[in-house]
């Protein structure tokens, strides 16, 4: 991608964000449609019930119209909302300690495999998946978030910080105690097994 | 063993490096691919933290069932008209008296005309005003606007154009009031018809999509059908009688002299969906029934056929561009049928499927 390219999708952004701060109701849906799924994703990642984080987005946006000409200078718009929605998240509902999904919930004991099973053909690169996907679920929140924005989203440890309004120091903190955890919950695991491991996994890339 | 352990979680804390496996650029290939060169254990480290940073994002993916944006968006569209509202009947109380006034003019030179006319559109939508509750929406860009109703339809109001609707339909009909042109696509509800009032021309849908060009200047109003069927009749006490399109029809209908002109769709691009998501007819091996079926849903015309016949037959054919008169032609020459077409229903004979 050329940087003229990168820039034209910023201004686009740009001159969406002033459509909507002049009163602009379709740029407004734009906004909405383009990062809903986004704000999904995350708010049902760390609040169980579906119907509190619904409620929440859509009180997000309806503030987000109202004190529209207000609205400050935005360069992301999809990590300020991800801050805004976050930080109300928080207010109204104690975040679950940790969300499992449903379908890690029958997923069997890791120690049940052994290294031969995990080389097995199609299953072994599922089974990874299965197995951080659990993992994932059960790091204490912090980390959990920690892992999502850097691993997932990209953000950097700065946007990190800022997001989770902790000091730069303590993101590498949280990120290497939660990359520790994930590590250990894979099965086996030593550099040279877990080297084998990966080598299977590597196969399906 | 502890240095490479080292190396990897300063790897996997690096933003550079997150971000070149993200997103893989030259600058950062040369960086990385230089690093590499450093030492084995630095190799190996790269590569195993390139694995993890992959597998933690592949571990977030995971398929949404069914996610509910647009609820959430209904919602959040009725509690910004809600507001709207409550500021607005403040100012109303204040140009009631002088509306009155009006009205009660306006409803006996309106007497006069009607013996030889329709009441002007003009009247009637302020009457229709006061009854109901609507809310005005100019699209003052110059692009279409995307409006989303209260039961999940959608219009796509054209440039310059006015869409007045009730905030929430709560009536027997969904009637909705337009000045200019604008696409329809109307979820479908049997028990409340949606009317588009238009120049003293109403269209009614239970659910289709189609498109209606009422722009001021003439008294032409021009409905052009996609999906679905559309009954179009001049809003008039003693209705002359309602004329029904299928896709791909369109007529031009004046109710001030009372003609209709009812022609087939040449121009395919008229009733384009303005956005996104065409339908699509490409099928590839697939059953013939399958197809047959999706037509029948698309343009809400009853297929007849022999089920025996051609249970067993597969297509392979793309024809989403086609009026469906055309899509029946070619799906019935790729399986030696022959068909007819009525008002309503198409029939298709086979001769053997293939």
């Amino acid at each position: 991608m050329t940087t003229a390219g990168i820039d034209e999708k910023y201004l686009n952004v740009q001159l969406l964000l002033d459509q909507f701060r002049s009163g602009n109701f379709s740029a407004f849906s734009n906004l909405y449609q383009s990062h809903i799924n986004s704000l999904l994703h995350y708010g049902n990642r760390i609040i169980s019930d579906k119907e509190i984080v619904k409620d929440v987005i859509h009180d997000l946006f309806v503030e987000m119209w109202n004190r529209r000409q207000s609205l400050p200078e935005i360069h992301n718009i999809e990590f300020y909302l991800l801050k805004a929605l976050r930080y109300k998240l928080f207010k109204v509902s104690n975040p679950v300690v940790s969300v499992h999904f449903q379908e890690n919930q029958t997923s069997a004991d890791s120690s049940t495999f052994t290294i031969d099973q995990l080389l097995e053909e199609k299953e072994s690169r599922q089974n990874t998946i299965r197995i951080m996907q659990d993992a994932i679920s059960r790091l204490p929140l912090r980390q959990r978030e920690v892992i999502y924005f850097r691993f997932f989203k990209g953000y950097t440890n700065q946007q990190v910080a800022d997001l989770l309004n902790i000091n730069y120091q303590s993101v590498s903190n949280l990120q290497q105690r939660a990359i520790d955890s994930l590590k250990r919950a894979i099965p086996g695991y030593s550099l040279e097994l877990f080297s084998v491991l990966l080598f299977a996994f590597q196969i399906y890339f | 063993m502890t240095n490479n352990n080292l190396l990897l979680n300063e790897l996997l804390q690096n933003d550079d490096f997150v971000a070149w496996v993200f997103s893989p650029t030259e600058a950062r290939d040369v960086y990385w691919a230089n690093y590499v060169t450093t030492s084995e254990a630095h190799a190996d480290a790269v590569e195993k933290a390139r694995k993890l940073t992959l597998l933690f994002r592949e571990s977030h993916i995971i398929e949404e069932s069914e996610n509910h944006s647009d609820d959430i968006w209904s919602r959040i569209e009725q509690s910004i008209h809600a507001q709207a509202n409550q500021t607005v009947s403040i100012h109303r109380k204040k140009w009631w008296w002088a509306a009155a006034g009006i009205a009660v003019i306006a409803s006996t030179m309106g007497y006069y005309f009607l013996q030889k006319t329709a009441p002007t559109s003009l009247a009637m939508n302020t009457a229709m005003k006061e009854a109901k509750h609507l809310i005005e929406r100019k699209n003052n860009s110059s692009k279409d606007e995307a409006i989303l109703l209260s039961d999940g339809s959608r219009v796509f109001l054209a440039a310059g154009s006015t869409l007045k609707n009730q905030p929430i339909f709560n009536d027997s009909t969904r009637d909705v009031y337009l000045d200019g042109e604008a696409f329809f696509e109307i979820v479908k509800d049997p028990q409340h018809p949606f009317l588009v009032h238009a120049h003293n021309i109403v269209t009614r849908v239970l659910g289709t999509s189609f498109r209606v060009n009422a722009r001021s200047a003439n008294n032409d109003v021009t409905v052009a059908v996609r999906t679905g069927k559309v009954a179009v009749f001049a809003e008039k006490e003693n209705d002359p009688g309602k004329m029904v399109l299928l896709p791909n029809q369109q007529v031009v209908i004046n109710a001030s002299n009372n003609t209709a002109i009812k022609t087939a769709v040449r121009d395919t691009l008229l009733i384009k969906q303005p956005n996104y998501k065409p339908l699509s007819f490409d099928y590839e091996d697939a059953p013939l029934i399958t197809v047959l079926n999706d037509l029948q849903a698309a343009y809400h015309v009853q297929i007849n056929y022999n089920k025996d016949k051609i249970t067993n037959c597969r297509i392979t054919t793309s024809i989403g561009e086609e009026p469906l008169s055309d899509k029946i032609r070619i799906i019935c020459s790729a399986i030696n049928a022959t068909y007819t077409i009525d008002e309503n229903s198409v029939t298709i004979q086979s001769q053997g499927g293939d």
